[in-house]
């Protein structure tokens, strides 16, 4: 079949191959993270392994949501590849409506305090006049955007709540695609927000002063894959 | 650098979706090429061993990615083979560009007689989502649809069932007057 | 610093007048007579009492009364705040007689009140601009002397190391928790600095003698700076991925979201991948999606009649008139009888995409509202208002539709 799975997976009795598939299908092609649980791939450490090193083989890495999930993300040296191709599928547009919505279904509950953990999912909705009343993107646009956003599981439609969903029409929270950061991606992920929404801030000034530092790791590590395909990934 | 040319294919696919490079220029490993019917380009689609593809989601049970509006835009995309695909016993790519009229005209006939308006929304609606993901070609200033290259991720068992459903569908409307 | 050892009589009356102030602003915060509140909620009921005192006008209030304006808090818990306050001189008797009981409220605590309120929400930065600003008033002030400048001076010297000590003891040994909570300390540190630098050039330039006043202030606030720095670079350190939004204001998120503009937005999103919209459409799924169309089609919507009188059909989709064609097939299929079966003309058409045309050449000549013809199943069931098509079902096709014809 495929000579990229059969060199990854050559090592392989049938039944751990077909489960590392099986479990590759589940996360690469699945909505939300997978318990972890449910596939033997990623309940047994040895054949989880496996698992990462076939994603990494494809760009891709193994994502631990929460303490029993799993998902599958862009490897951090990846993202910095395509990032600086500019190869995406979102528009400008696009990602500035996402941001808008992290801002007021993550950021802001995570200054009042009624949120912790590190996660870029939220129950916190974010409303639609949020979104095109009280912003300065051009107001014709946003829905279309949400409507692509959607399509990338990157926002979806907060369940309706009572009145306030009939009153002022859908709300959004971030959607599924967002559990597919990785523990990286989501640390700098908050970085970047804080540099945008307070530049002039020590802490924005802190941050710009850790970066040269932090930079090169990634890499670094990726230039080892046999070292660093399996473990590191991993995160909680 | 340091980065395996295959898994930044494999990536930029799962980040822009199919991608359409010049013919003489990528080979990615386990990667299908799809020769657009001038030869002008090619597109990249990944090969999934059969039991990583996406229908391992309904043998586990697990839902796959949410589509807005899922009825019609699968309706759409039926009535897209039903235009586009116009030698069903062969492949289903490339195919053949259609009027966005005929697969509106297919769609009619298999959603029944909604108000004209909503079902032209509907129709766009699902075409655009269609495009977004490479399931077809829509260029919106001539009106024409082809078929995405995400079709050639059907595999030959799965195309045979969408032969019967091609034969089960009207025909387009227009295309037989 | 004016008064020597030697105290005289106004000044004695003067330090009681203070002192009298002192007790009355530090009420509030007084648990019970004599030690601090840990309670918040003190405060809260503090501040309900002093409001029903300014609702109450000149004749004061009782305790009872206050204790009523004050519902629904716990009667008791108001008697305990009253006693407290009354006390410390924040609330005294009209009249000073023993059997007096209504009382009046000093202005002080409620204004000491608000003001910690205000400290304790903002982090005092409001106020230290007040005072910076108040400063630099004093000192450009054409009748300034140079103590004025010199007591202005060491004032901030004093603040900013006051602040600097407590950032710098911070960010040496405390958790991301702790440092957290004073993170308003670090916000708007430029707008304190270049405050502070201004009144500094002022009085420099006023007062050259002050240098070496000066010279410590410069000191104060490059330690302060310093400090500030490394709080920063430390809460950011421990903060990691679980705190670092927490540490702006939401009233800075807020700006942010309605004020910057697109690209500002998208480019917190620059270096970031997201994967593509890759929905699965399977097979089994079209198939479902297209005959479920076709059953919702006779269910929920009315007779399926695009040319009926109230849904005109839109030329671009059909054409002009297909009535004279289709009523050829219809002829043409019938010969000289009046009905023929469907499987039979499906049989002849020859080829399954031909017969697929053909059944929808025939179900459109049965809509047509010009051509008197129909097609009907065998189950009984008409292609019509009240009927359920079905595709699977043997049909016969034959002229003359009652309803229609006439």
């Amino acid at each position: 079949m495929s000579a990229v799975f059969d060199s990854a997976l050559a090592e392989l009795n049938e039944r751990h191959r077909d489960e590392v598939l099986a479990a590759f299908a589940a996360l690469e092609h699945g909505r939300e993270p997978v318990p972890e649980a449910q596939l033997l791939a990623l309940r047994d450490a040895t054949v989880r392994r496996d698992l990462q090193r076939l994603l990494y083989r494809l760009g891709r890495t193994l994502v631990r949501v929460g303490s029993t999930h799993w998902t599958s993300g862009f490897r951090d040296d990846v993202v910095a590849r395509l990032a600086a191709e500019g190869a995406t599928a979102q528009s400008r547009i696009d990602r500035a409506v996402l941001v808008l919505v992290l801002v007021h279904s993550v950021a802001i509950p995570r200054s009042q305090g009624l949120v912790s953990g590190d996660s870029w999912t939220s129950a916190h909705p974010t409303s639609v006049d949020e979104l095109t009343r009280y912003t300065q993107l051009p107001r014709g646009e946003i829905r279309p955007a949400l409507q692509r956003l959607r399509a990338a599981g990157l926002v979806q439609i907060a369940p309706p709540r009572g009145r306030s969903a009939v009153t002022d029409g859908p709300a959004y929270l971030p959607g599924p695609a967002l559990h597919r950061l990785t523990k990286a991606a989501r640390e700098r992920l908050e970085h970047e927000l804080i540099l945008a929404a307070a530049p002039d801030s020590p802490l924005a000034a802190a941050i710009r002063a850790r970066r040269p530092a932090a930079a090169p790791a990634p890499v670094a590590a990726a230039a080892d894959p046999a070292t660093s395909t399996t473990e590191r990934n991993e995160d909680t | 650098m340091s980065i395996d040319d295959t898994a930044l294919w494999w990536a930029r696919h799962r980040a822009a979706g199919p991608e359409r490079v010049p013919p003489a220029s990528a080979h990615p490993t386990g990667m299908i090429r799809l020769v657009e019917p001038d030869a002008s380009a090619v597109w990249l689609l990944p090969e999934l061993p059969d039991n990583a593809r996406p229908d391992v989601l309904d043998e586990l049970g697990l839902p796959g990615i949410a589509v807005d509006q899922p009825n019609d835009t699968a309706r759409v995309l039926a009535a897209c083979l039903r235009c586009c695909w116009n030698e069903p016993t062969g492949p289903v790519w490339p195919a053949v560009p259609a009027p966005f009229d005929h697969v509106i005209g297919v769609f009619r006939a298999i959603t029944g007689s909604r108000d004209e308006r909503a079902l032209h929304a509907a129709a766009m609606g699902a075409v655009r989502r269609l495009a977004g993901a490479g399931w077809v070609l829509f260029d919106e200033d001539t009106r024409v649809v082809r078929l995405g290259p995400r079709v050639a991720s059907w595999s030959a068992a799965e195309l045979s069932t969408l032969r019967e459903l091609w034969r089960s569908l009207p025909a387009p409307p227009a295309g037989g007057a | 610093m004016t008064a020597g050892p030697e105290l005289t009589l106004d000044q004695l009356a003067g330090d009681a007048a203070v002192e009298r102030l002192y007790r009355q602003v530090f009420a509030v915060l007084a648990r019970e007579s004599g030690a601090m509140i840990s309670d918040l909620e003190l405060l809260d009921v503090d501040e309900a009492i002093l409001d029903a005192f300014a609702d109450a006008g000149r004749d004061g209030l009782t305790v009872d009364q206050a204790v009523a304006a004050c519902r629904p808090i716990d009667p008791g818990l108001i008697h305990r705040r009253f006693e407290v306050l009354r006390d410390y001189g924040a609330i005294s008797k009209v009249v000073d007689r023993p059997n007096e009981r209504f009382h009046r409220a000093a202005f002080a605590p409620y204004v000491m009140l608000l003001f910690l309120r205000r400290l304790a929400e903002q982090g005092g930065q409001a106020e230290l601009h007040q005072l910076l600003t108040l400063e630099h008033v004093s000192v450009t002030a054409p009748d300034a002397e140079p103590e004025t400048g010199q007591t202005t001076i060491s004032r901030l010297t004093r603040i900013f190391r006051h602040l600097g000590n407590e950032l710098a003891i911070l960010a040496a040994g405390s958790t991301a928790e702790q440092l957290g909570d004073h993170a308003q300390l670090l916000w708007g540190n430029k707008g304190l600095i270049s405050q502070a630098e201004e009144v500094h050039t002022v009085v420099l330039n006023r007062w050259p003698q002050l240098d070496r006043e000066c010279t410590a202030l410069r000191v104060a606030l490059a330690a302060y700076g310093d400090a500030v720095e490394k709080a920063a670079g430390r809460l950011i350190e421990r903060a990691g991925t679980t705190r670092a939004l927490g540490l702006l204001s939401v009233e800075t998120w807020l700006s942010f979201a309605r004020t910057a503009n697109e690209d500002d937005l998208a480019g917190v999103l620059d270096t970031f991948v997201f994967d593509a919209p890759a929905p699965w459409f399977s097979p089994n799924l079209l198939t479902e999606a297209v005959e479920s169309g076709r059953g919702a089609n006779t269910v929920r919507q009315p007779p399926p009649r695009p040319e009926g009188p109230a849904a005109p059909p839109p030329d671009d989709v059909r054409p002009a008139d297909d009535a004279a064609s289709l009523r050829e097939t219809a002829e043409r299929l019938l010969g000289d009888g009046d009905a023929v079966a469907v499987s039979d003309v499906l049989d002849d058409a020859g080829d399954w995409l031909a017969a697929r045309r053909l059944l929808a050449d025939l179900t459109a000549i049965h809509h047509h509202p010009d051509l008197a013809y129909e097609l009907t199943w065998s189950d009984g069931l008409h292609v019509d208002p009240g009927g359920s098509p079905s595709w699977v079902s043997d049909g016969t096709f034959r002229r003359g539709r009652t309803e229609d014809a006439a």
